[in-house]
């Protein structure tokens, strides 16, 4: 049983994690059934009591679509239905910029491998450092460097 | 074109460094050097400079999506209750036509390490394992080193169908990373599932299936926990009982 406390961190963290389902799924609805299991699960099982929210959620999440990515076999999927994706846009580009630019950010992104894109997402849109990226992916602080950058680095190519 | 992820090192430490740097995770010494290194070098100025842009296209990106949480959610999370949530998963697992009944037995009639998983990748329960699963307390983070410098965490506690106690935990060893769960038996730690940790492969790709993977991990917790994890205070007594 989750404490009224830790319910409360949860839902105010619910609007990031729905990015990093949105992130892990690149589809709106996959990453709606992926935020309620989340929840589920972290209702169900509760979480130790030193357990930090976000992060434990965080890796309750990612396993949760590690297990449905092996299990439905997804990626080749998507890879079928790339252009799906375009259901996501609201309809404009965000920040002044172009909406082509972030299609081709968005496919770049897509084509990351998923370490390196979880990594990514949780250092430059969520804002975690490097030491709650590792706790929230259960890897070495080494691992999350190596990542982000290898992440940086391929996005940089693709999108030359 | 070469493969830059595997030939070109120095530029691969250029973009960790470059990266820290943006993510504010250099320290002030590294910070100094790079300031200055930056000043003297307009490629490597270049280089900074299109990995901001990245990033502010990504946020860009993210801020343009709907990103919009169900009423119904937070609701859910505002009563209590958990009756919904096995029958939930249960429903999804059969879907996907993976009968969990049939993975856990395959698992758990292994008792003892998959074939495939022998002692030369380090995941024998040995000594200091079976001594870090009966002395470490769970942790939501940080790692524990052990003597032959693999990192190791236990995650948490849980009684299972069969009467014993049983962890589940994870062990690191460079980019190589394993969850499992082990249970008492007969007074000893014994090994109920293992899998490998990272799918995917550097292009992308999809890893085939091994005989243990990580959804089996989750789902023998799920057919055996007869109820939620261990609070610290009740494993700290388990613990101190010597798990009887």
């Amino acid at each position: 049983m989750l404490k009224d406390d830790k319910k409360g961190q949860l839902i105010d963290e619910l609007r990031a994690l729905k990015r990093f389902c949105v992130s892990l799924t690149g589809d709106s609805a996959d990453a709606d059934d992926l935020l309620q299991l989340t929840v589920e699960r972290v209702l169900e099982r509760g979480m130790p009591e030193d357990a930090h929210v976000a992060k434990w959620s965080y890796r309750v999440c990612r396993n949760i679509w590690l297990d449905e990515l092996r299990s439905r076999e997804v990626r080749q999927r998507y890879a079928a239905a790339a252009s799906a994706t375009d259901a996501m846009q609201s309809g404009g580009a965000g920040d002044g910029f172009d909406r082509l630019e972030l299609e081709r950010v968005d496919a770049a992104m897509e084509g990351l491998p998923e370490e390196q894109r979880s990594a990514l997402l949780l250092v430059a849109v969520e804002g975690r450092s490097y030491a709650e990226v590792a706790e929230i992916l259960d890897i070495p602080l080494g691992t999350v460097m190596s990542r982000v950058a290898r992440a940086r680095r391929s996005l940089a190519e693709k999108l030359e | 074109m070469a493969d830059i992820h595997t030939l070109d090192i120095d530029g691969l430490r250029r973009d960790e460094l470059l990266s820290r740097f943006l993510d504010g995770d250099l320290s002030a010494g590294e910070q100094a050097d790079l300031e200055e290194k930056l000043a003297n070098d307009a490629d490597l100025r270049a280089r900074l400079e299109s990995f901001k842009h990245q990033d502010d296209l990504i946020k860009a990106s993210f801020r343009a999506k709907s990103i919009d949480v169900s009423p119904g959610l937070f609701s859910r999370l505002q009563k209590d209750g958990t009756q919904t949530a096995r029958s939930y998963w249960r429903g999804l697992a059969a879907g996907i036509g993976l009968a969990a009944s049939v993975i856990v037995a395959i698992t758990v009639g292994v008792l003892g390490l998959p074939a495939d998983l022998g002692s030369e990748n380090g995941l024998e329960i040995d000594t200091s394992l079976a001594q870090a699963l009966s002395q470490t307390p769970s942790r939501a983070e940080g790692w524990d080193v052990l003597d032959d410098e693999r990192d190791f965490r236990a995650v948490l506690t849980f009684p299972a169908a069969s009467g014993n106690w049983c962890r589940e935990f994870m062990v690191a060893r460079s980019e190589n990373h394993w969850r499992g769960v082990a249970c008492r038996h007969d007074g000893s730690w014994v090994t109920q599932v293992m899998a490998r940790e990272v799918f995917l492969e550097e292009s992308g790709g999809y890893r085939a299936a091994s005989a243990a993977d990580v959804d089996q991990v989750s789902r023998f917790i799920d057919a055996e926990a007869i109820d939620v994890a261990l609070s610290a205070g009740q494993e700290a007594a388990i613990i101190d009982a010597n798990w009887r």
